[in-house]
Parts: structure tokens; C-alpha cells; sequence
């Protein structure tokens, strides 16, 4: 089974599972929470608004200059099948989800 | 992938889906704060007989913008924003019955304060509502972010 790899890596998996909660998140508020430095997010950002599975909004709250990202329906897609994917793997071993310590 | 490490990722894509509930502020003080002072403001230039109606009408019309003007600066200002009918729901079963205590606050101070003639008696009453807000938004916050994070550790 073929998991997606534009998704797969744990940052990139964490960014996208934190926007397909949301409708829309602003940019220090996903750096927070995934626990990524600026710079990271920004890679990763780019990455996957190349694959197409993420839209940035750039604007302004007063005077600072904010970026917000949402997933776009191709990456909601791309996620959705990721997950089944993982539960489909997961399913036969009788397994149940393993908390990571580490999020 | 083994069984193991798609089940670890499954329980970081729940984590991180939790978290990002926990840490979000679903409702702000200052926000919920300066709409009951609004609404207060309202009820104070309305008092019957102290303005003239145009007065009480201009004053109206420009609380009424300042309220807009405040959720659209809420609405720009937070930090995620969420469109799941689930969520809206849990946000909902917490949010709505606790406006409905400072409403009814509202009244319980200002219909007997009215009634007895007391000037100001209905903002007397706002002043009641925008206390119990600003009081009470933290620990409704805390309660609808433990409520959302819950769906996402338990239901996901």
C-alpha cells in the first residue's frame, strides 16, 4: 500500500492534520502548535502549496503582515486517503492507535 | 509502514488535531467583554427621556457599527478559524446556555431596578451582563477547548 509522500513526513503530516480540523489557520498559530521554527514551517508550506494541498492567504491585521493557510480540496482529498490508508494497515494487527509522546 | 507505525501515526494526527482545539481561544475576553459594554451603552443611551430621539438614534447607529467593527476585528484576529458542524455544535452546547445566564442576569438586575424607577435601571443590567462576560470567558473557553480536543482524541 502506497502511502502519499508528499504528506508522509511527520511535520508535513502534522501541518496537514492541524489544517484539515480547520477551516483556515494563521501561521504562528500552526508553528506553535506542530512545535516548528519559522523557517520549517515556511518549507513545508511551500511544499505543500506546490502539491497543491495547501492555500496561503497573505494580509494584514492592522499594520502586521499575517499569512494564513487552509487546506484546498485536493489536499482534504489527499488526506482523507492518507488516513484510510494508515487504518487499513493498522486494522489487521488488531492494534490500537499508540499515543506518541512526543506531539 | 508496519502496524506500529501507522497506529503511532494515527494517534500524532489525533494529537496534533487536539492540541490545535486546546490552544485555540474560542472566546476572547476582550472581545466578549467590549460587546457587553457595547450592549450596555446601548441600553444607557436608550433610557427613556434623558436624549432626544434623534440623539438615541445617532448613538445607536454608531454602537451598532462599533459591534461590527469588533467582530470583524475578532473574525481577522483569531487564530484558526473551524466550519465542522461538529465543533460548531460543541462550541454551541457550552457557549449558548452561558449567554443565556448573562441575559437572564441582565434582566433579573435591570427589569427591578426599572420598575422601581431607578435611573439607568437597564444598563444597571448590561453593567451585570459585560461583568459576568468578562468574568466567566476564560473558564467557558478552557470548557468548550477540553470539549472539542475531547472529539478529536476519542471519536477521530
Amino acid at each position: 500500500m502506497e502511502l502519499d509522500p508528499v504528506i508522509h513526513a511527520p511535520t508535513r503530516l502534522q501541518i496537514v492534520s492541524l489544517l484539515a480540523a480547520a477551516e483556515e489557520a494563521e501561521f504562528g498559530f500552526v508553528r506553535d502548535t506542530v512545535g516548528v521554527s519559522d523557517s520549517v514551517l515556511s518549507k513545508h508550506g511551500s511544499a505543500l502549496e506546490s502539491a497543491g494541498y495547501v492555500a496561503v492567504r497573505k494580509g494584514y491585521v492592522g499594520k502586521r503582515p499575517k499569512t494564513w493557510f487552509s487546506l484546498t480540496a485536493r489536499g482534504r482529498a489527499a488526506f482523507t486517503a492518507y488516513v484510510e490508508n494508515l487504518q487499513r494497515i493498522v486494522a489487521p494487527s488488531g492494534l490500537s492507535v499508540v499515543p506518541d509522546k512526543h506531539v | 509502514m508496519n502496524p506500529e507505525e501507522a497506529a503511532r501515526s494515527l494517534a500524532t494526527i489525533r494529537q496534533t488535531q487536539a492540541k490545535a482545539m486546546r490552544a485555540q481561544p474560542w472566546l476572547s475576553t476582550w472581545f466578549i467583554t467590549s460587546l457587553g459594554l457595547l450592549i450596555t451603552g446601548i441600553l444607557a443611551v436608550a433610557e427613556p427621556g434623558r436624549l432626544p430621539v434623534p440623539a438615541i438614534v445617532g448613538c445607536v447607529l454608531l454602537l451598532a457599527a462599533a459591534m461590527v467593527a469588533l467582530g470583524t476585528v475578532y473574525g481577522k484576529t483569531r487564530p484558526m478559524s473551524v466550519k465542522d458542524p461538529a465543533l460548531r455544535r460543541d462550541f454551541s452546547a457550552v457557549y449558548l446556555p452561558w449567554l443565556a445566564g448573562g441575559i437572564l442576569l441582565s434582566y433579573a438586575v435591570s427589569f427591578p431596578l426599572a420598575a422601581a424607577h431607578v435611573p439607568y435601571g437597564m444598563a444597571c443590567g448590561g453593567l451585570a451582563m459585560t461583568l459576568y462576560f468578562a468574568l466567566g470567558s476564560r473558564a467557558v473557553s478552557r470548557a468548550i477547548a477540553r470539549r472539542t480536543a475531547r472529539r478529536f482524541e476519542e471519536n477521530r
